[in-house]
């Protein structure tokens, strides 16, 4: 969510942003969706492609290597960073019940909160054990935590984004990163983690106030 | 994955020639073959049926004992299907045809992707071996070595001259007395399958051409005492009564 809004204001910041464009949030399907006019496209990889097609793009100056390794730590950060916040919020007992669980059902009246926060939590669960992070033990989740911020943070080097301008590699590194920096959880110490690699959390004071205005305080 | 932590804890570092740039990028593209390559290798193995019913499930039926070969393959089988189902969409917001697209598509993309930054070099980087040749190799190694039926995505493999040349050159580095037999293994297989293939439609044929004829003989008989026996040419002797009328 937080990737597709900071990709929405660096293209703002960098072109003009089509009118009757909006940004929502969806407890239920698909989240975030972006609703232009008569499109509803929804995550992030969609959002961008649509973008794309309408003729703005963040990576157009970059060549095919750049843009093939872009694609590459994309996939690192979806398939480490995404898959190991899935598992702290929804396979932990405590923290699924104490924080995800009520959040999610929040907007909804009494039993429906219930219902769909438990269905919610038994497909994660699910999607868990289909990819072999089910059986994973804390210290393992803290491990690949640290190995792809690691590789990250060796690929960004002293530079201020991954490629010399934003691309939608900085949005979603950026929105990761921030919400596990800024998200207090239980059991988990993955904030220090984060913060043994000092670029990185400069990187995302850097994006806050660059494209985040709005926001006077930065808990970064 | 956790074997080469080990590995690396106890002090062998196959990457001690890359820079901390080149390092991430190993871990980076890892994720990428992990994530896009991957399902569709595992639904060219485990879920076509072709190639599960021909190839795989005897394969791993031979090499395990008796009773686990009767349901460990299916086993196996039903576990790649569930891990498919999330690496793209789930039902109902995608079907299961555009999933199977969808995958492979995304391990076009990531094979086209692979081979156009491998280019010409011999390893990925430098002129040593890295933890990437070896994770590549062992993505590739089976699609382009496997003697598959359904073969959309071994083809596609093959069309990228630079990705075979490197999957020989690991196979030859580290492998040396397989890269040596290998080549006529597959062969021999393909061969004994040919001929298997051959031998059933001679059989079928061979069916088709019984049953035609019996078909014949019954229709043959069942008008037979009638008409047929008019249609008899006089030069033949036949035992039924001599046509009266008619030529």
């Amino acid at each position: 969510m937080l990737s597709v809004e900071s990709l929405a204001s660096q293209m703002a910041a960098a072109e003009p942003w089509p009118e009757n464009a909006s940004l929502y949030q969806l407890p239920t399907g698909k989240v975030p969706f972006i609703h232009a006019g008569n499109h509803v496209v929804s995550e992030l990889g969609p959002i961008v492609q649509f973008v794309r097609a309408k003729g703005h793009s963040l990576s157009e100056s970059l060549n095919e290597q750049e843009k093939a390794e872009m694609k590459a730590y994309m996939e690192l950060v979806n398939n480490s960073l995404l898959t190991a916040e899935l598992y702290i919020l929804w396979c932990d007992k405590n923290v699924s019940s104490l924080i995800s669980r009520p959040r999610y059902g929040s907007p909804f009246p009494f039993p429906l909160d219930t219902i769909l926060a438990r269905q919610k939590q038994r497909e994660i669960v699910r999607r868990m054990k289909a990819v072999g992070w089910a059986e994973k033990t804390r210290e393992q989740v803290h491990d690949e935590v640290d190995q792809s911020c690691r590789a990250l943070s060796q690929r960004l080097g002293n530079h201020k984004y991954f490629f010399g301008s934003p691309t939608e590699l900085d949005a979603l590194v950026f929105g990761h990163l921030y919400s596990l920096l800024t998200t207090d959880i239980p059991g988990y110490s993955i904030p220090e983690i984060i913060r043994n690699y000092p670029n990185l959390t400069n990187f995302c004071k850097n994006i806050d106030t660059h494209f985040f205005l709005q926001s006077n305080t930065s808990k970064v | 994955m956790e074997i080469i932590r080990f590995l690396r804890r106890m002090g062998y570092k196959p990457d001690s020639h890359l820079s901390a740039k080149q390092e991430a990028d190993v871990v980076a593209f890892s994720a990428l073959i992990e994530q896009m390559l991957l399902p569709a290798l595992l639904h060219t193995f485990w879920v076509d049926p072709q190639n599960y019913v021909e190839l795989i499930r005897p394969w791993y039926g031979a090499s395990m004992g008796f009773p686990y070969n009767l349901f460990l393959p299916y086993l196996n089988r039903r576990k790649v299907i569930s891990r498919l189902e999330f690496s793209v969409g789930r039902l109902p917001f995608i079907t299961i045809k555009e999933t199977e697209a969808q995958i492979y598509r995304n391990a076009r993309e990531c094979l086209n992707l692979l081979s156009h930054q491998l280019g010409k070099q011999d390893y990925y980087f430098g002129n040593l071996p890295s933890t990437l040749d070896a994770v590549v190799f062992a993505h590739l190694a089976p699609l382009l070595r496997a003697p598959l039926l359904g073969r959309t995505l071994q083809l596609h493999l093959k069309a990228l001259p630079n990705l075979c040349r490197h999957c020989s050159r690991m196979l030859d580095c580290c492998f040396p007395t397989l890269s040596a037999e290998g080549g006529s293994r597959p062969e021999r297989e393909q061969m004994d399958a040919n001929l298997q293939k051959l031998t059933e439609l001679v059989n079928k044929e061979s069916n088709l051409i019984e049953k035609m004829d019996g078909n014949l003989r019954a229709n043959s008989k069942s008008s037979g005492q009638g008409k047929s026996s008019q249609q008899v040419p006089p030069d033949i002797s036949t035992n039924g009564p001599t046509p009266t009328a008619g030529h």
